[in-house]
């Protein structure tokens, strides 16, 4: 295709950059083998040996294109962390690179690339590439199938991942596409040291049930001690349990990619996502939920939050706009934010918008703050006109969002700024299965607080009452630590259908009562006074999805069996506090 | 009739050169900037006014999307095109949802004119 001349012109470079590029490859080999993890190091024998695979490519080389397309597929497992530098890789790449220079030689003096075999050598390329092993992983690994039981909410079976798109030139995510990304959560592989383990641990929890017998009928005064030691091997395999249905959360994440390219595509618009905290762990239930909800807002972001390029550059912004997802995990919480460079959200459109859908009365208005106004997006009513809401800068149903995380016991709170972007910070537990907890006893039943909420437990008697509760705008309020906080009866959000006192014989009550029982908890960042009738002590429950009958009620979590066969109710706390705001 | 400029973005030198090769056999009307990585192609983009981008995504320093992602700040109607052989799918997704266009490696003339349809002007 090109004069001999500029044909002789390009082989010359080929191969003085190839030469090049192979002997920084053995440089690199040679100092990964003392330094197997070195980040750098790797991605520079990455890209080099993939300008040579480049080159054959370019110069017509197909043997030598292959050999070295397989070598960088195994540096690139290595760059991913799939694969850790090994003597015996070492050797393996040491040797393709023997053989590239020796077949570059050839076609200097031949101008071909001749019958080459590398068959043998690619063969074992090809090996390590279909056996890698996980840095940490033990070599001997079992799968279990975690397909039953089944996922037991009916909300989370089918997390909305797919977006209508008008024109998509590569294709839509089709059928298979959402199995691939579900398919991986079905088993998890388990390494056999740890399965020993556990193993071990059950055996010996046979072997103190055992003695726990002997010592029921035979030395009855060894029962308490035996109790403990029962006890705290329960309490271990619960631990080690949930570990194992821990996950990477980066494993829903990898869908989001898909999701924000059809859409930007499908609506005009240039959008980046920046995934972070990838590696941070939840257990696979949660994982479900979370999918829904942060699917959820990552749509609403790509949609409402970010602007058209033209719109964006007119403004001074670059005309790409920018999508932030984070996680961590702190105190068995786990912690969500998504941030989007949008142009935010209008506290003013939000407040005329409730106001006209009679969410909230023109005194409530003036009396929120910003924060407060923010949150009036995700009542349930507020999200249904669907051009208010777009102008507001939220699309609609963001009442999903709220629901998935009341059903986790989640809490959210939002930040925006009108021109420069919203941010929805979310905190969830890590896992839901097992919830230490305080109890709590209130009109003849037992309720449960999530451990994580409560600050501390107060209880008034006699004079102290009068001295430390007052009404105050009409409100009940307790002082704790010289501190005023609102004061929230228990008894009166239960009632929240039935005919309830005036706020004023709820101050009325609580004084004439001889003896008053507060939990003091905070969700996200208000910190408030639960009434209950009587404090019961803790408990580490295992939490079960909630009833469809009681799914309406935003204040219930989940359920839990106590000792003696009855039910309790796990209150969601950021709920609790949103339900004494609506009854005022 | 005035030139139009394209900037080609390529660690390999053997790459670029067979890119120049192209330009100077076919595309007579255009002027070619040549960058060895993200940092040059910056600095030599610097008050250009371009209109078209051809950029490799394997580099040392920043990638090619990232490249592309400031290239678009400065000028947000630029054509931009990765040129790759083979590339991760959250990459790939990664540059549609900015508008970046594909060449499939091995890079050739009619790859180029194709890329060229999409030129504003």
């Amino acid at each position: 295709m090109f004069s001999e001349e500029i044909q002789k012109a390009l082989m010359e470079e080929f191969f003085s950059e190839n030469r090049e590029s192979l002997d920084r490859i053995e440089q690199g080999l040679l100092k990964l083998e003392s330094n197997p993890g070195h980040k750098e190091l790797i991605n520079a024998v990455f890209r080099d040996m993939h300008t040579v695979k480049g080159n054959c490519r370019m110069m017509g080389f197909p043997r030598l294109e292959e050999l070295t397309h397989k070598a960088e597929t195994l540096l690139d497992l290595m760059r991913d962390d799939h694969l850790l530098m090994s003597q015996e890789i070492g050797s393996l790449l040491f040797n393709v690179l023997d053989r590239v220079r020796k077949t570059l030689l050839e076609i200097a003096q031949s101008g071909s690339e001749g019958i080459a075999d590398f068959a043998e050598l690619m063969q074992k390329l090809d090996y390590c590439v279909s056996h890698p092993q996980e840095k940490t992983a033990d070599s001997a690994a079992v799968s279990i199938s975690l397909t039953e039981p089944a996922p037991p909410s009916p909300a989370t079976a089918q997390p909305e991942t797919k977006v209508p798109t008008r024109d998509s030139p590569v294709t839509a995510p089709s059928e298979s596409d959402a199995n691939q990304s579900s398919a991986p959560m079905e088993s998890i592989r388990l390494s056999l040291s740890r399965l020993d383990t556990l193993m071990n641990q059950v055996g010996e929890l046979g072997a103190s049930f055992n003695q726990l017998k002997y010592v029921i009928t035979q030395k009855p005064d060894h029962i308490d001690q035996l109790l403990e030691v029962h006890g705290k091997q329960i309490a271990w395999l619960q631990n080690e349990v949930i570990k194992y249905r821990l996950q990477p959360i980066g494993r829903i994440w990898d869908q989001y990619h898909r999701l924000v390219r059809d859409l930007a595509v499908a609506i005009g618009k240039k959008v980046v996502l920046d995934l972070i905290g990838e590696e941070t762990e939840v257990d696979r239930n949660v994982l479900t939920s979370i999918n829904e909800l942060l699917g959820h807002l990552i749509r609403n972001a790509v949609d409402h939050g970010i602007e058209s390029p033209e719109e964006r550059t007119r403004m001074g912004k670059s005309p790409i706009g920018r999508i932030i997802l984070k996680a961590e995990q702190k105190h068995g919480q786990i912690f969500l934010e998504i941030k989007d460079d949008g142009h935010g959200i209008d506290p003013v459109l939000v407040v005329e918008k409730a106001l006209s859908t009679g969410l909230i009365t023109v005194q409530q208005a003036e009396e929120m703050s910003e924060t407060e106004i923010f949150k009036l997006i995700m009542l349930p009513g507020f999200s249904t006109a669907k051009e208010i809401s777009t102008i507001s800068g939220r699309g609609t149903g963001m009442d999903v969002v709220q629901n998935a995380l009341n059903k986790m016991g989640g809490t959210i709170s939002i930040a925006s700024t009108l021109g420069t972007g919203s941010t929805f910070r979310m905190s969830i537990p890590q896992t839901m299965a097992i919830v230490p907890a305080l109890l709590v006893h209130e009109s003849n039943e037992t309720f449960a607080i999530p451990q994580v909420n409560v600050i501390e437990l107060v209880s008034f008697y006699g004079g102290e009452i009068g001295n430390n509760i007052e009404g105050k705008m009409q409100s009940p309020m307790v002082r704790v630590r010289e501190k005023l906080l609102p004061l929230i009866p228990l008894q009166r959000l239960l009632t929240r259908d039935g005919p309830r006192r005036a706020p004023q014989r709820e101050i009325e009550r609580l004084l004439a009562a001889t003896a008053v029982h507060v939990a003091v908890l905070h969700a996200q960042e208000h910190l408030f006074a639960l009434e209950v009738g009587a404090i019961l002590g803790h408990s580490s429950l295992l939490i079960k999805p909630i009833n469809r009958i009681f799914s309406h009620i935003p204040i219930l979590a989940g359920t839990a069996v106590m000792p003696d066969g009855s039910i309790s109710f796990l209150l969601n706390v950021q709920a609790l506090l949103a339900g004494a705001d609506e009854l005022g | 009739m005035e030139k139009k400029m394209a900037l080609i973005v390529d660690d390999s030198s053997l790459a670029r050169m067979m890119v120049r090769k192209f330009f100077a056999d076919g595309f007579k009307d255009w002027d070619l900037l040549e960058a060895k990585d993200g940092e040059d192609a910056l600095a030599k983009a610097q008050g250009q006014s371009l209109h078209l981008a051809l950029i490799d995504f394997n580099m040392p320093g920043m990638n090619g999307i990232d490249l592309a992602e400031k290239l678009l700040e400065k000028q947000p109607g630029l054509a931009i095109h990765l040129v790759t052989a083979n590339i991760q799918e959250r990459m790939q997704l990664r540059a549609e949802a900015i508008g970046i266009g594909f060449i499939k490696k091995p890079i050739n003339q009619e790859k180029i004119t194709a890329a060229m349809q999409g030129v504003a002007g």
